[in-house]
């Protein structure tokens, strides 16, 4: 929450000066075109109808802006200095004053095209509007919001709303969570904007928050998580071992030690998962192979098949092209592959089947996992590849999963410059995909593209 | 208010706004009361149940802009119909959205009740593609798109198939894993708000079309009661004819 | 702010027009008598499975849109021309939407109507049928309440239709309830037919209620009255 209101507020400043700064240059323009209207009735005063009429020409442009400046111009405040050096040298004093006019607008002109630019450049979408509740700028970022639809027009609602208060001089801030889909947060915040004690307008500013929410969450759990997934285990041992050390009775005793043993083996199996993982995370892949992606493939399922059979659950392995292959490391990639197959096969009812294949679009190799079991839900499905995310904690205590599995897909997948895609419905499966930049050349081709090859 | 100044188009472009936003209150409502109903959240389930005023306020705003726009721009013709549609689409938006917060109470009376992963599946189907039709027939409107608007009609099938399957999953959920009859009928009330959701999108593309072409879908039934009474004039008329000669 | 009577521009303007204004109330109250027909016949085929019955609906339902048509153009026509306002504004806009829900429950009608074919499962469970029938009445009831508001611009009998009918909740209830212990083979097409029909009555009634909130506001001119359609 503090990151929020520092990066609105910085934001936020920038606007304020940029706002500032122009209404000074533009109260300092005033000032010296009202001189050059006094200097020019002094000059039609004092030079009669013979006066340089192209003087008075040049500097007409300034005065319609000078005049035109909106209904909040200030009168022409007096300079009797000015206007005794008008009287006795025209010429020169107005020279002077067209120059510094001049040089002046110049350097208002670039001022406010940078900063303009710079607004522009604001990745958070910023709206000025005048005290009257005018909208007077509006960078690309805070267009798309103009005339929204769906969940943006509540945004643009929300912005109007906010903007009417700070044009009162009340500033606010409001929170949008947006169901989407995409799921979205949005903060809305808008500050009166003064000079001195006038009220000149109003900021308002949009910002997406989406991700800096998601971060913190992720961060939130896997504290969380972690605690309880070492402590759960180690809760039961040291219960298991006080009740142990007090039972006489042999066959109890038996049950108990072999409870021992299977928590036991569940932290190893957290620990050893852990390591893999900052293992991957902290090394890149770098005894990268040419890699027969059918034959890691073949590795992975050969692994799981125990497991799977103990249930009777069919691993079917569509085996693709020999040629199919890609540059990994391949114990990363064999333990991808078992990993994907292995929340397959958890996740799946006894006696069903699970899929793996592998295909190609000559850039990408796309290797799948598709399970008829009970599906992710639509809210959970971005943050299944969390460590230690769970979207039913009873369920993944019966499965003994360590909660990891997804989050050492998601690792490989990234060392390789791949990506792994989950598509999912509740009650009817899930299908992973994992994607690796195909090993170029003439290697990865699919079986397809080779049966016609053999046929012309 | 509309102001004194303002030109009718100016206030037919604000009105649009304002339905556009009004849907937009409903269209994020089907996907946060689907997650209200998964989550058997009662907090959430009670916001949405008070949040509901804003819409109801909001409506009734909407619906006396239209009265003033009426009475003191005076539209006529195309102007005339863009004024009336957007009185009759408060009405469906507005009705969408209560249906939203019927699934919200349904979800209070069955938080305990075990849904087994299928029924969730469909139920989140159901809400996407309420939510999928809902924003179309926005769209429709927003741009006046005739085209779109007419689709509804046969894109709304894909929400009757999953609301059939759905019906039949709780037959199956009822005898298979011992559903409570309670919550059986829940669901199944619950599988008939998301499908009237989809029946009132196609009623708000019935009227964007109107308001587009001036065509009612009641000037077909019209045509054929027209076309009806000329046949049995002809008939009478022929009758005569074929008469004459013997 | 509700839209003040008093700001009507005097009598001799009105007059103009207000042969024509009680024109279309009686216009309005006649397409109500036809829908009120088709409910009828809508309540034969339920009870009987009557083909005639459904044929004869689907021939008055045309008949129903042409006057829901000629109707529309006319409020239109009237809007353009005498650009009514205040209470009288209200009364073409009200027709106009009143009629409007009008076709809607005609529509419904049909829809059950032309389930005649269907008619040997809706009368399978004998419980459900009876059910079918009591919603029936009920809707029809309903109805007529709401016809018999607009003919004598009863601002009460209007206020009694827009409560939502208890009777009709509880029948949608014991019939869901119903028709999830159906079993056999024939269950899912019996249960589908049977929530389809109840779908249609249950959308008459909530129809029935908007058009009792609409002539509430069209009688007291006061909008809050339109927020008991959105309940």
């Amino acid at each position: 929450m503090t990151e929020l209101v520092a990066a609105l507020g910085a934001a936020s400043l920038v606007a304020v000066v940029a706002v500032v700064a122009i209404a000074a240059e533009r109260r300092r323009h005033r000032e010296l075109a009202a001189r050059v209207v006094e200097l020019t009735e002094a000059l039609g005063r004092s030079a009669g109808s013979a006066g340089d009429l192209t003087g008075a020409a040049d500097v007409e442009p300034l005065v319609d802006v000078a005049t035109s400046s909106g209904p909040s111009s200030t009168p022409a405040p007096d300079h009797p200095a000015v206007a005794d050096t008008a009287v006795a040298e025209p010429d020169e004093a107005f020279e002077a004053v067209v120059a510094e006019v001049t040089a002046t607008v110049a350097h208002e002109r670039s001022l406010r095209t940078r900063l303009a630019a710079a607004l522009d450049a604001v990745p958070e979408a910023l709206l000025i509007v005048d005290e009257h509740g005018t909208e007077v700028f509006r960078n690309p970022a805070a267009a798309t919001y103009r005339e929204a639809r769906h969940g943006d027009a509540l945004v643009e609602a929300a912005l109007g709303e906010l903007i009417e208060d700070a044009t009162a001089g009340l500033g606010s801030e409001r929170t949008l969570e947006l169901f989407g889909p995409p799921r979205r947060t949005v903060a809305v915040r808008a500050v009166p904007l003064s000079s001195g004690t006038t009220l000149v307008g109003a900021l308002a500013l949009i910002e997406d928050m989406t991700e800096r929410r998601r971060l913190e969450e992720v961060r939130r759990d896997f504290v969380a998580n972690i605690s309880h997934e070492l402590k759960t285990p180690i809760g039961a041992l040291s219960l298991l071992a006080e009740t142990l050390l007090a039972e006489d009775d042999v066959e109890v005793a038996n049950r108990l030690a072999s409870r021992m043993v299977t928590e036991a083996s569940r932290v190893a199996r957290t620990i050893e998962d852990l390591l893999v993982l900052s293992r991957i995370e902290t090394e890149e892949a770098t005894q990268r192979e040419l890699v027969e992606v059918g034959a890691a493939m073949a590795e992975a399922a050969g692994r799981i098949r125990p497991a799977a059979e103990q249930r009777g659950i069919v691993v079917e392995v569509a085996e693709p092209s020999r040629r199919l292959a890609v540059v990994a490391e391949r114990r990363q990639l064999v333990s991808a592959i078992y990993n994907l197959l292995d929340n397959a096969v958890k996740y799946s009812d006894d006696d069903s089947e699970v899929r793996l294949l592998a295909e190609t679009d000559g850039r990408s190799v796309g290797i799948v996992v598709e399970d008829d079991g009970v599906g992710i839900p639509a809210r959970d499905i971005e943050r299944v590849f969390e460590r230690f995310y769970r979207v039913d904690h009873a369920r993944s205590r019966q499965t003994g999963g360590t909660g990891l599995g997804l989050a050492i897909v998601r690792h490989v997948a990234a060392n390789h410059d791949g990506d792994v895609r989950v598509e999912s419905r509740l009650g009817e499966g899930s299908r992973f995909e994992l994607l690796l930049p195909s090993a170029s050349g003439p290697v990865a081709v699919t079986d397809e593209a080779e049966g016609r090859a053999q046929a012309s | 208010m509309p102001e004194r100044h303002s030109t009718f188009h100016q206030d037919l472009d604000r009105i649009r706004a304002e339905i556009v936003r009004l849907a937009a209150m409903v269209t994020e409502l089907i996907p946060r009361s689907t997650e209200v109903l998964l989550t058997a959240d009662l907090g959430a389930a009670q916001a949405v149940i008070e949040d509901d005023d804003h819409l109801d306020v909001l409506s009734l705003e909407i619906e006396e802009h239209c009265y003033q726009v009426l009475a003191l721009q005076q539209p006529v013709a195309s102007d005339l119909r863009s004024i009336i549609t957007a009185m009759k689409l408060v009405g469906e938006i507005e009705r969408s959205g209560d249906l939203m917060v019927n699934v919200a109470k349904a979800a209070r009376r069955i938080y305990d009740a075990e849904l087994d992963p299928k029924l969730r599946g469909l139920i989140e189907r159901m809400g996407e593609e309420a939510a999928r039709l809902f924003k179309l027939a926005i769209d429709a409107y927003a741009e006046g798109n005739a085209g779109l608007a007419a689709a509804l009609d046969d894109l709304d099938d894909r929400l009757d198939e999953i609301h059939a399957d759905f019906i039949q999953a709780i037959f199956e959920a009822r005898h298979g894993d011992g559903l409570e009859l309670q919550p059986a009928v829940q669901l199944a009330l619950i599988g008939r708000y998301y499908e009237r959701v989809g029946d009132h999108a196609v009623n708000i593309g019935n009227r964007v079309q109107y308001m587009v072409t001036g065509w009612l879908p009641e000037h077909a039934g019209a045509a054929r009661l027209e076309a009806r009474a000329k046949q049995a004039e002809h008939a009478l008329h022929f009758g005569d004819e074929s008469g004459a000669p013997q | 702010m509700s839209p003040a009577d008093s700001a009507d521009g005097g009598p001799p303007a009105r007059a103009l027009y207000s042969d024509e204004l009680e024109q279309l109330r009686l216009q309005v109250e006649l397409m109500g008598v036809r829908v009120d027909e088709n409910l009828e016949r809508m309540r034969d085929v339920l009870v009987t499975g009557s083909s005639a019955a459904a044929e004869a609906a689907l021939a008055a339902d045309d008949e129903i849109d042409a006057m829901m048509v000629s109707l529309t153009e006319r409020c239109y026509l009237m809007l353009a021309r005498e650009a009514p306002v205040a209470s009288d504004l209200r009364l073409v806009v009200s027709v106009v939407r009143i009629t409007g829900e009008f076709e809607r429950i005609g529509d419904l009608a049909l829809r059950v109507a032309k389930m005649a074919p269907d008619h040997h499962l809706l009368t399978a469970d004998a419980r459900c049928h009876d059910v079918l029938v009591v919603m029936a009445d009920d809707t029809l009831d309903r109805y007529r309440t709401a016809l018999r508001a607009w003919a004598t611009q009863d601002v009460e009998l209007a206020t009694s239709v827009t409560r939502p009918s208890c009777s009709l909740e509880l029948s949608q209830e014991q019939l869901t309830e119903r028709v999830l212990r159906l079993e056999g083979d024939g269950a899912v097409p019996i249960a589908l037919r049977v929530t389809t029909a109840a779908k249609s009555l249950d959308r008459i009634a909530d129809h029935t209620v908007v058009l009792g909130a609409r002539m509430r506001y069209l009688l007291t001119g006061d909008p809050r009255h339109l927020a008991a359609e959105v309940r």
